[in-house]
């Protein structure tokens, strides 16, 4: 048996910039972190040579690969040539459909354990290449490149999308107590509403033509975020999380609603610095940088929400256990 | 023979416009996944499925490069198992004729490798036998197949079936379909 374990995301900067009809133009940038939450993906042999045994949020029992309902296990089974006598099951630390790059974590995580299951060994980047094509060219998902490459590396890291396809990241080099400060002072919250990226991203995708200079600035923020970091300027790390979602909230009409905008002013007026809504948008999980005094407000004036507390995570997408 | 030439292109016409495209793309999906994780893929049959075998791994082998002399290109891993004359014929002189095939999968054959069943007729014990082995070992199994797919069509994962119950056709087929496949792949990997 093998147990591959994920990391999920938290995307700060430039999400958007990832997507082909943005850098296939010009390059595209992000600064991402994978994070302490996980997906965790068991694969064993199954008892019944001939048949394929699943169990995520619902069970399927299937003879020919063609038949699986779950579009990612159905594309990565027959990507890696697993077409009948296996098992496999999913279990996460948090929900589905909340922001968090959950299904790029989803497809990366099994990707490694299918490969580690064949007794291969895949770098992060061939993972992160092999869930892109998975996820974007055969289930054409309207979703950018960023989450596959940080579910795969692992780290706080700047991502660059270069014109010709290709990745290349880099962790960005901080001193330990600056990525303390920072981790204590993001707040994660879940707005309780677990929504659908696709029809957000689809009208994202399409607008990007029309929005193209508030992709260029995010993608400036995001370099420049990364300076800040750099620099232990941590404060302005939090006001350029707040530049950066006032262009967010431009991308696509479904991305803030009354809700959020009322989160998020309460949050501001709260003495958070800045914020945005996790992944696509619409629901989901909200972050704000805030600074230790003032978070006591903070979380007493979210008191609807409930509050997941998170760190970094240095690893990427590894084999946990394997027999 | 005017008559039957053209009788006899007319026919090859008519059986090539009814395989369904979709079959085709997907078993050349399965030797492209194979090629992009490093997989071997092995090729059998008997007779004049023999040499489309042997054809088929020379193009796949060869035919695909574009830069032959960069060391830094990509190639298939792929064998035929109806090239080695001695082999074969040790197998079906000590063993028996229905094992010169899968004795040679035995020595080589790895789960997520790909073989490739040719057969016009579906029933070859020899290719059965492999194709059962193969199975078991975790590989995936695809077959370019005649009449009406004979009994290995259910030990495959996927195939093609020329609609046509006349061996020479079907041979005919075959050899295109290589054809058609290995330069499809050419293309892609360039």
């Amino acid at each position: 048996m093998i147990i591959s374990k994920t990391p999920f995301r938290i995307s700060f900067c430039g999400g958007g910039t990832d997507m082909k009809e943005y850098y296939s133009l010009k390059q595209g940038s992000v600064v991402s972190t994978a994070i302490n939450r996980h997906m965790y993906i068991m694969v064993k042999d199954f008892f019944d040579p001939n048949k394929i045994f699943l169990k995520y949020s619902r069970t399927e029992m299937i003879t020919n690969v063609d038949k699986i309902r779950h579009p990612i296990i159905r594309e990565a089974l027959k990507s890696t040539g697993i077409m009948r006598g296996v098992e496999i099951a999913s279990m996460a630390d948090i929900p589905s459909a909340t922001g968090l790059g959950s299904s790029s974590s989803f497809t990366v995580g099994l990707l490694n354990a299918l490969h580690a299951y064949l007794e291969e060994h895949k770098s992060p980047e061939q993972l992160a290449k092999e869930a892109c094509n998975i996820e974007i060219e055969m289930l054409k998902e309207p979703i950018g490149k960023q989450d596959q490459y940080i579910a795969s590396y692992g780290g706080l890291r700047q991502i660059i999308f270069h014109t010709d396809d290709t990745v290349s990241s880099e962790i960005i080099i901080i001193p330990k107590s600056v990525k303390e400060e920072l981790e204590s002072n993001l707040l994660l919250f879940y707005t309780g509403v677990a929504r659908n990226s696709r029809d957000i991203l689809s009208e994202q995708k399409k607008n990007i033509g029309k929005k193209t200079e508030f992709l260029d600035a995010m993608k400036e923020l995001s370099s420049e975020m990364k300076n800040s970091l750099v620099s232990k300027d941590t404060t302005r790390f939090g006001e350029l999380l707040h530049k950066n979602w006032e262009y967010k909230k431009k991308l696509a009409s479904k991305i803030t609603n009354p809700l959020i905008d009322r989160y998020y002013k309460t949050a501001i007026n709260s003495g958070a610095l800045g914020g945005k809504i996790l992944g696509a948008g619409g629901g989901g999980f909200l972050l704000f940088y805030c600074e230790q005094k003032k978070q006591n407000n903070l979380i007493k004036n979210m008191r609807n929400l409930r509050q997941v507390p998170f760190r970094f995570e240095n690893h990427g997408t590894r084999i946990v256990y394997r027999d | 023979m005017k008559g039957f030439i053209s009788e006899y292109f007319e026919e090859l016409n008519k059986i090539l416009a009814r395989i369904p495209e979709k079959d085709i793309e997907d078993i050349t999906n399965v030797i492209y996944n194979a090629y992009t994780n490093n997989r071997t893929i092995f090729i059998f049959g008997n007779g004049g499925s023999a040499s489309t075998a042997s054809h088929f791994a020379c193009d796949l082998g060869k035919g695909t490069l574009s830069r032959v002399y960069d060391p830094s290109e990509k190639r298939f891993r792929v064998v035929s198992l109806t090239d080695s004359v001695p082999t074969m014929t040790a197998y079906a002189n000590d063993l028996s004729f229905e094992d010169i095939f899968v004795q040679q999968l035995r020595n080589l054959v790895h789960k997520g490798d790909v073989v490739i069943a040719v057969t016009g007729s579906g029933n070859s014990k020899n290719v059965i036998k492999a194709v059962k082995y193969a199975r078991d070992c975790g590989a995936v199994t695809i077959g370019l197949l005649g009449f009406d797919g004979g009994k290995v069509k259910k030990l495959l994962d996927k195939y093609v079936v020329v609609p046509s119950n006349h061996y020479g056709r079907i041979e005919d087929v075959h050899l295109i379909l290589e054809h058609l496949i290995t330069d499809y792949l050419r293309n892609k990997i360039k």
